[in-house]
């Protein structure tokens, strides 16, 4: 079983909460230095951070495929060319 | 901020001034972005085309209200977000329930082996599911970063929040997302 536990001078839940800023890049060197150590020591972490990585990445697919159409463009078009 | 953001400010600018003309540059550049983020944020696609034109309508009677702070894109982004929640007939900033970043992070599978988060995500549909599953409020904040691409300040300024607000709600939001994948897993086939 999994438990929050002190890696590198870092609780695993501190770890936790800043994994956004870790994986966004927002964090300062030595920030960013501390949580690469807990990761190269804390499995669960390295595997948790690893996998939030892959759904982050995965979002930006998202935006792929998903267009107004030409009718809709159409529309939005005239719509704008009636305003006064 | 994006390069596009220098066009975006000229045409406001020429918007400001009367010039209706100026709009077709900004629709071009933001209608696709506007749309996929008005159409997740709608419960069909007329309604989303709604929004989308009744946010151009309110940038162009509105460009001279534009503070210069951020960039245009972020502060259309905002506009479409109203107007999403216009079409909801619901507040706009209705508060998200509080869980612990602990209590989030066990449900997104933290300590766990990770499998049906990896199976999840073989599967190409299931993030946009697991997306649909989420409260508006976190699953605008996903589309504006996330899925447009929009940084941390154009985000905050999209959501009328500041940049560390806005950056506590990304990222317990990303974490609702992996513990929706998750639980789709485990649910089985979990649309
Ligand atoms: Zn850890």
């Amino acid at each position: 079983m999994a438990e929050d536990r002190e890696v590198a001078g870092i609780r695993c839940f501190e770890v936790l909460g800043r994994l956004s800023d870790y994986l966004d890049g927002e964090l300062e060197a030595a920030a960013r230095r501390q949580i690469d150590a807990h990761l190269a020591g804390c499995t669960w972490c390295e595997q948790f951070g690893g996998h939030m990585g892959q759904v982050v990445g995965r979002l930006r697919a998202e935006r792929d495929g998903l267009k107004l159409d030409e009718a809709g463009a159409k529309r939005l078009a005239e719509r704008l060319a009636g305003l006064k | 901020m994006q390069p596009t953001d220098d066009e975006d400010r000229a045409a406001l600018a020429r918007l400001a001034a009367g010039d209706r003309g100026a709009l077709s540059g900004l629709v071009a550049r933001h209608q696709d972005a506007l749309f996929r983020f008005l159409r997740r944020l709608s419960s069909d696609s007329a309604s989303a085309e709604d929004a989308l034109q009744e946010t151009f309508v309110s940038v162009y009677r509105h460009a001279s209200h534009f503070r210069g702070e951020g960039s245009v894109r972020g502060w259309m982004f905002a506009i479409a977000r109203r107007q999403a929640a216009l079409g909801r007939r619901r507040h706009v900033g209705e508060p998200a329930q509080h869980e612990s970043l602990e209590t989030l992070g066990l449900e997104a599978g933290w300590g766990e082996d990770g499998r049906a988060l990896l199976d999840r995500l073989a599967d190409q549909q299931a993030v946009g599911r697991a997306l649909g599953r989420l409260s508006d409020e976190e699953q605008e904040i996903l589309l504006l970063h996330d899925v447009e691409g929009l940084s941390g300040s154009e985000t905050a300024t999209a959501l009328e929040l500041s940049v560390s607000a806005m950056k506590s709600r990304l990222h317990r939001a990303r974490l609702r997302l992996a513990g929706a994948l998750e639980k789709g897993g485990r649910d089985g086939r979990g649309s």
